[in-house]
């Protein structure tokens, strides 16, 4: 918003003085020449009368001017305007008149079409020169990096000061030579020069000249010059997030923003968990997220439009992040959506996008046929007889592929309209979005509204205001997922193929309805699954989501340096669900009554903040403080109800009144209150060597008294090596800062009063015939808790070179979090339902690197902008609690010495492909499982030397977490097109494949993937996959190797091609600056990982790349036009 | 801002909803929420499913169903971690937690004069009965475990190492109950546990402890208690009605779990066996070496088994059972009641302790003691109810019989079988012959003395103990 205010404030100048300052004191005609009637007779043959005594110069040019039909063109400050001449002739040729007043004058002409060039004559003898050039008519439009059309931009011929300005719309229009070149400009904008070749129709769209602009930054509680800054903070434009064509902002972050790491499903709507520089603890590790100064919950990030945002700043170390303190820990991003801006035309801007979503691709599963087969080897393999229902044929077909039906190409469409402009005093902008989004997972949508006001007024000379109030809506249907196999997706992938999706007459089984679901009822050999179509078409899970943000903002300008800004802001969020779940008696296993869940959530955030920013530059010493206080409460209740048994199952009579039992909850939560002080310095002399300090204190009611308050230093430094001497001048380097920081930071997103016994009321059981609700201890107490500390070093090298068209930074971040907030080990003989206090025992370390390289370049009508980014990560656990040795989550083992969520299982050696191989292995001389071990079992490996198999043979298998999350773009325009590419990937991530490794399960239900015909069956017949059989004794599927597979992978994020329709098109239509422009997410992968989907790797810390059935990935092409007017 | 909300009153937040140690513990109320809470337990997944698959290991029937842990247990080859073991494990665990903060803080209220003397003698009553009886599944499964007591409440020292063995636990038990029976009311409220279940607690924990054949000891105690249940509670008439919904006002209903419509949760021990296309859960199918032992006209095979052939009354109509239903042949039919409509009742009450096991107990501890024909009176009323003729000079084997069928499917054979192998009655090393098991669980069904009496302790414990909680070395893999 600041950047913007600062552009306009120049543009605004810009108009000005183009218009009049520039033209009448620099320029004198800076017009556009229409003398075609004189503009092909040569001087030498128009004749005019003159009669001036001692007049000055300027006086006898211009009636020469009037009569000739030409135009003089001049550096006034060159020209002896002043200087008396006489000149008088009667019916005499301009050329000679000019040769005459070039010697009284001392000064030369050079006539080129319409316009006569003046000069000083200095030592040459030809005081007249003449050139006749082919005009052509030549009209564009200059527009802004945002499109916007930049009234008052200078076009001007190359060497001339022939040229013209444009106009409110940013359209110009005028005559040029036909060789000529022209050079467009505008304060704070990069220079083009354009070379017409031949056309008459010019669009140029100018880029922000960072120099001269001075980039600004949005760093919490006020802005800084990015070149000022000495910490480490990723900025994404809001143009270039316009390029994704996601749902919500978040989404278009990766890739784009170093560092950054972005965990998602599927789930259409849904916002990803960020992660910043690495997972920083075994809590809560999502970055405290701030939206125009308010802290919003990633619930409110999903509202957000990607069309919305100025800007997205991530602060990822201490130094930035202490100014939010306690809350800081995980990185904050901060998000400023568009405003409008002074003295604007009111300006409307229309995006309509709308495309498809689909799978990325299917996961491979084993048909009906192949599925009979392997099931009925399970028997033969272990030499007893086939049972029902593997003797009957009817299961020895292939009738549905679960995937061609639950997965389909989905569709969506987005809106956004932004209207926005300002007056002297005041400004406005308005935006609505309305975005409607299929799943693709069969009849799952995501609907979102969004409407935003933000206006700002000068009151007084001192005194403005901000007012901004946000709503949005959203509602989704997704499946009801419930405990255990009663799922959808998970059959999605594995219901049994033989099964049709409805029963007809030729295949119904007895039991079964013709016309009715499909179902596997009949035996448990075919899971505890329904049939995924029914439960994707019958029942239903929506939720609804309300959000309110209000937030005032008063500043007061004391005086040029020194202002006082006082916020107010208030959230207020509404979340329900309606679930409904059928009787399902044909199906599997079936629930006892009709169920339907109902609940609403309310939370609200009152936040209130007052801070004084001083600002003072003298000498070449620069200093700005800030200081405030802010306070923050957050209250939150909740209702649910369930509803069991309805007499009518039509949707329409589903509502809790009909039902024959409801059971409800309802309570409030723990109101948590959050007081802080701030304060924050910076100074840097002859923006040469900088030094920043920042502490906050906050304290907070979740933590006992004398723990409440916490104290949060950070420092930081900067040296412009590029402005010392020895390097000034530097031909190729164009700015060269080391930037050091350190400071500690805090997380305090755990459960509140962990310091008390809490009990609880929320157990029933049935007494003399009445339910009654009954206590229980619900959580012990830990009086020390406190919060988590991550103490940061970051040191930061910028370098630019070839004037600032190569860009390299370098950062190394050594982050290690102390104190961190540690379940301790649970002795079961505890029970297991009284929660155990965290302690603050923990520490983890995340070590890395960043490394970001842009090269940008414009060579006449292209232009074009590559650039990639690196993040090398190392992920350390170097203490948990004493007496823990590890937190366990399936394969995942997070423990000392390790990366978080290491794999931790055996290790393989192959099959074993005869007995002799089962009774030589020294592996398992001493197993007690060898007489059951049979060949086609899995040779696990006895790493601990004791000749036997057993849980102390697991080891570090491998783990999740990327060694290298990598970024590469690209942009190129040329005219009106631009392309652009988005590429991300991670490197070092190893996946965990739980989906498969259930389905190569033989004994289970589910054994059902494409990869279990390539099974042993037989001596040589197979190394990798054991064979089939009902039994596990030697748990063939146990945690090993086998489902371990690589996780690299490089994918297409983006790909955005775009073309910016002719200006006259448009102004035939009245239409402003407008593009249309086809889009591309996920549309290629770069991995050897065959499972669902490699980017799936689960949101949690403790499980982190473990595949499972999650919300399948889609990939996306979108079509839009956006229009302005 | 700061000035509208001051300093404390921003941070100075206390629980909303919930109660600390400041607040709770104060009145009758307290009280009667914290032994409820204890008893809620027996309506969780936990205790009330998982806690019934550890009779897959007898031979009344297999497990049927699609776990691979259930068939781990019933072949004698469970893993240390399998998950039945440590969800049942730690919910008993729940259970003692919540009856020894009754035990421990009841005594507030007392001394703040807030409760009545009966009332207090009785929720306390309940609280030693409770951690009794959660101790007594503890023994049964494993045999041994740690022992926590209020001193370890109160010291918050939970890591500990398990007791030195069997008999120590049953000591503790014993004791509870002991502490129990006197402040336990003869009648009670439906659903809370009164003297009857004590008494018949005890009767259990005794007979478990008589290890000898003739243990004098503990088998007269099982005769004391046991006849104080009979003399107290009268066996229902009709053998039928104990299983059906409306069991909670019979008299034999002495303990055991109560069942709610309005709960989601509570109903698994009633839906978790019965074929599939019923409705039901489809585990444990009974074998039909439990239907032949059933006598000709006994009413009880009909009340407890659905064989093929046979018909349920379903809502209005008659469902045939057939041979797709079950492996077998046979569903257990104990438990399993409709609605007029067809809607399954899957909240009946499930009985834990009744009169008519009790009858069992005391017959077992008569014939053990004194011969062949000293349980007649015992077992003649309960083949009574069950249409059958009396027997006379019943020995132990008669009654071994008659037990099975009396307590077909209560999760009771199991415990039964090792106690009667312990005493040199069976020798269940090569007492599971093929019929006695499921035919694909032939060749690998493994019983071994004394790895097989018990389950391992679960590794999670293990694990998180550190040292200090050692498994049953039986169960150590590669022992």
């Amino acid at each position: 918003m600041y950047k913007l205010l600062q552009r306009q404030i120049f543009k605004t100048l810009k108009i000005t003085l183009q218009g009049i300052l520039l033209q009448s004191i620099f320029v004198s005609l800076l017009i556009a020449n229409d003398s075609n009637a004189q503009r092909q007779r040569s001087i030498e043959e128009i004749y005019i009368n003159v009669n001036f005594e001692n007049a000055t110069l300027k006086q006898v040019l211009n009636e020469i001017s009037s009569k000739s039909k030409l135009n003089f063109s001049y550096e006034r400050s060159n020209i002896p305007l002043k200087n008396r001449i006489t000149a008088q002739a009667d019916n005499e040729s301009v050329a000679n008149i000019l040769r005459d007043i070039s010697k009284s004058a001392n000064v030369k002409f050079k006539r080129v079409n319409g316009n006569i060039f003046v000069a000083t004559l200095k030592s040459e003898n030809i005081s007249i020169e003449e050139e006749f050039l082919q005009d052509v008519d030549v009209s564009g439009k200059i527009v802004d990096e945002t499109g916007q059309g930049l009234p008052g931009a200078s076009i001007v011929i190359k060497d001339t000061s022939v040229g013209t300005t444009t106009d409110l719309d940013g359209n110009f229009a005028f005559s040029v030579p036909e060789d000529a070149i022209l050079v467009v400009s505008f304060v704070g904008y990069k220079s083009q020069e354009i070379t017409l070749n031949g056309r008459s129709k010019i669009d140029v769209a100018l880029e922000v000249d960072a120099e001269t602009l001075s980039e600004v930054v949005v760093i919490g509680y006020g802005t800084q010059k990015k070149s000022d800054l000495t910490s480490s903070i990723s900025q994404v434009s809001g143009s270039d997030i316009e390029r994704s064509p996601v749902s919500n902002v978040a989404m278009a972050l990766q890739g784009r923003a170093t560092g950054v790491e972005m965990l998602n499903d599927g789930t259409p709507g849904k916002a990803p968990n960020i992660r910043i520089r690495g997972v920083g603890t075994l809590n809560n590790s999502e970055p405290l997220i701030v939206l125009d100064g308010v802290m919003i919950s990633a619930d409110v990030l999903s509202k957000i439009s990607p069309y919305e945002i100025q800007s997205v700043e991530v602060l990822k170390d201490a130094a930035s992040g202490a100014i939010y303190g306690t809350r800081a820990a995980n990185g904050v991003v901060l998000i400023t959506s568009k405003s409008g801006k002074y003295n604007q035309k009111t300006t409307t801007r229309f995006n309509v996008a709308t495309g498809v979503n689909q799978l990325i691709k299917k996961y491979p599963v084993a048909n009906g046929e192949e599925i009979f087969m392997l099931k009925r080897e399970r028997y033969t393999m272990d030499g007893i007889p086939i049972v029902y229902p593997w003797t009957d044929e009817y299961f020895n077909k292939t009738r549905t592929d679960w995937q061609d039906e639950m997965f389909r190409t989905a569709s969506f469409h987005d809106y956004n309209l932004q209207i926005g402009g300002g007056n002297d005093n005041s400004t406005f902008h308005a935006s609505v979005n309305y975005r409607n989004e299929e799943g693709t997972a069969l009849n799952t949508w995501y609907k979102r509204l969004g409407i935003n006001l933000k206006s700002t007024q000068k009151v007084s000379k001192r005194f403005s205001t901000e007012e901004n109030i946000r709503l949005s809506w959203s509602k989704d249907r997704l499946y009801n997922e419930g405990d255990g196999t009663s799922v959808t997706m998970y059959p999605a992938y594995k219901y049994p193929p033989s099964l049709p999706v409805k029963f007809d007459a030729s295949n119904v089984r007895p039991g079964q309805e013709i016309g009715g679901w499909g179902s596997g009822k009949e035996s448990d050999e075919f899971g505890d699954m329904w049939n995924p179509v029914y439960k994707a078409l019958e029942e239903w899970n929506y939720t609804t989501d309300l959000n309110a943000l209000i937030n005032l903002k008063g500043i007061y300008k004391v005086n040029d340096n020194l202002s006082i800004v006082g916020t107010g802001s208030y959230t207020h969020s509404v979340g329900s669900y309606e679930r409904f779940k059928n009787v399902t008696p044909l199906q599997s296993r079936s629930e006892s009554s009709p169920n339907l869940e109902e609940g609403t959530s309310v939370n609200s955030l009152m936040l209130g903040e007052l801070y004084a920013s001083y600002q003072k530059s003298s000498n070449g010493h620069n200093i700005s403080a800030t200081a405030g206080t802010s306070t923050q409460l957050v209250r939150g209740s909740y209702m649910d109800m369930t509803g069991i048994g309805f007499a009518s199952t039509l949707e329409s009579q589903l509502v809790m009144n009909n039902a024959d039992v409801v059971n409800g909850r309802a309570g409030e939560n723990d109101t948590q209150g959050l007081l802080s002080y701030y304060l924050r310095g910076t100074y840097n002399f002859e923006n040469k060597y900088y030094v920043s300090a920042t502490m906050r204190a906050d304290g907070s009611s979740i933590f006992a008294e004398g723990k409440k308050w916490g104290y949060f230093p950070a420092v930081s430094a900067g040296w412009r090596i590029s402005n010392e001497a020895f390097m000034s001048g530097s031909p190729v380097i164009s700015n060269m800062k080391l930037n050091v920081g350190y400071g500690e930071l805090g997380n305090q997103n755990v459960t509140a009063f962990q310091y008390l016994n809490i009990y609880r009321k929320d157990r029933r059981y049935l007494i003399n015939g009445n339910p009654v609700t009954g206590s229980r201890l619900g959580s012990f107490a830990n009086p020390d808790i406190t919060w988590e500390t991550a103490k940061t070093l970051n040191i930061l090298l910028e370098t630019s070179f070839l004037d600032d068209k190569l860009v390299l930074n370098v950062a190394y971040f050594d982050k290690k979090t102390s104190g961190m907030l540690v379940s301790p080990v649970r002795n079961f003989t505890a029970g297991n339902e009284t929660a155990i206090p965290q302690q603050n025992s923990g520490e983890m370390s995340n070590k890395g690197f960043e490394l970001e390289l842009s090269y940008g370049n414009q060579k006449g009508d292209f232009g074009y902008n590559v650039g990639m980014n690196a993040t090398f990560l190392k992920n350390k656990l170097l203490a948990l609690s004493d007496g823990i040795p590890y937190l366990e989550s399936g394969v995942s083992r997070t423990y000392v010495g390790e990366p978080i969520a290491s794999f931790y299982g055996w290790k393989t050696a192959g099959i074993y492909q005869n007995q002799s191989e089962i009774d030589n292995d020294s592996n398992i001389s001493e197993d007690p499982r060898k007489g059951s071990i049979t060949p086609g079992d899995v040779i696990f490996v006895d790493t601990n030397g004791d000749k036997l198999i057993n849980d102390k043979d697991r080891v570090n298998i491998g783990d999740g977490n990327p060694t290298a999350l990598l970024g590469f773009y690209a942009d190129f325009s040329y005219k009106g097109f631009n392309l652009s590419l988005l590429f991300s990937g991670a490197l070092g991530q190893e996946l965990y494949d739980e989906m498969m490794m259930r389905g190569i399960n033989a004994p289970e239900t589910d054994g059902t993937d494409k990869v279990m015909l390539e099974r042993w069956t037989g001596e040589g017949s197979t190394n990798k996959w054991p064979r089939m059989s009902t039994t596990e004794f030697n748990q063939n599927y146990r945690y090993s190797e086998l489902g371990l597979k690589s996780g690299n992978y490089v994918r297409m994020k983006d790909v955005s091609f775009s073309y910016r329709l002719p200006t006259a098109f448009l102004d035939k239509l009245k239409l402003g600056q407008s593009k249309v422009f086809i889009s591309g997410r996920n549309l290629l992968t770069f991995t050897s990982f065959d499972g669902t989907d490699v980017e799936e790797t689960g949101r949690s810390n403790l499980s982190r790349g473990v595949i499972y059935n999650n919300y399948p990935t889609s990939k996306t092409i979108t079509l839009g036009l956006d229009i302005s007017f | 801002m700061s000035t509208v909300w001051s300093c404390s009153s921003v941070l100075e937040q206390t629980p909303v909803g919930n109660r600390t140690d400041e607040a709770f513990w104060k009145s009758e109320a307290d009280m009667q929420d914290a032994i409820a809470g204890a008893y809620s337990l027996l309506a969780s997944r936990n205790l009330g499913m998982h806690d019934l698959f550890f009779d897959n290991q007898s031979d009344d029937h297999w497990r049927a169903g699609d776990h691979s842990e259930d068939e781990d247990i019933e072949t004698g080859n469970s893993n240390t971690d399998n998950y039945k073991i440590l969800r049942t494990y730690y919910d008993k665990y729940e259970m003692i937690g919540r009856a020894n903060s009754i035990i421990i803080n009841g005594p507030k209220v007392k001394d703040l004069g807030e409760i009545s003397d009966a009332t207090y003698n009785a929720i306390i009553g309940e609280a030693y009965f409770l951690r009794a009886w959660a101790y007594y599944r503890l023994l049964v499964i494993h045999g041994q475990v740690p022992i926590i007591l209020e001193e370890n409440v109160l010291a918050n020292d939970y890591n500990v190492p398990k007791c030195d063995s069997p008999d120590q636990l049953r000591d503790l038990i014993i004791s509870d109950v002991e502490t129990a029976i006197p402040l336990l009311p003869i009648t009670y409220e439906q659903g809370r546990a009164n003297r009857g279940a004590a008494w018949a607690l005890s009767c259990l924990i005794h007979l478990d402890h008589a290890e000898d054949y003739a243990d004098a000891a503990h088998l007269n105690k099982v005769i004391e208690h046991g006849e104080l249940v009979i003399a107290n509670y009268p066996l229902a008439e009709d053998y039928e009605s104990i299983f059906r919904l409306g069991n909670e006002v019979l008299p034999e209903f002495l303990f055991g779990m109560m069942n709610d419509p309005t709960w989601i949760n509570g109903r698994f021990m009633t839906k978790h066996r019965g074929p599939r296309p019923w409705g039901m859960y489809s585990f444990q199918e009974p074998l039909t070496d439990l239907v032949n032992e059933f006598e000709e006209g006994d009413i009880r095979k009909g009340v407890t088994i659905i064989s093929d052939g046979e018909f349920a009354q379903v809502g209005p109509d008659l469902l045939e059972h057939t041979s797709t239903l079950s492996q077998t042949g046979h569903s257990y039919y104990k438990y399993m009641s409709w609605r007029d409509d067809g809607e399954m009742i899957s909240w009946t009450n499930v009985p834990i302790l009744r009169v008519g096991q009790t009858y069992m107990n005391v017959a077992e501890a008569k014939i053990r003691l004194n011969g062949a024909g000293a349980g007649d009176t015992e077992i003649n009323e309960i083949r009574d109810r069950a249409d059958l003729d009396p027997i006379s000079g019943g020995d132990i084997d008669a009654l071994m019989h008659e037990s099975r069928t009396e307590e077909a499917g209560e999760n009771m054979r199991y415990q039964n079988l090792l106690r009667w192998h312990k005493a040199g009655i069976i020798n269940l090393t090569t007492f599971f012959t093929i019929d006695k098991m499921y035919p694909t669980d032939f060749g690998r069904k493994v019983w071994n003395a004394p790895k097989n009496y018990y389950q391992p302790l679960p590794q999670a414990d293990i694990d998180n103990g550190n040292g200090i909680l050692i498994q049953n070395p039986a169960w150590v893999a590669g022992n």
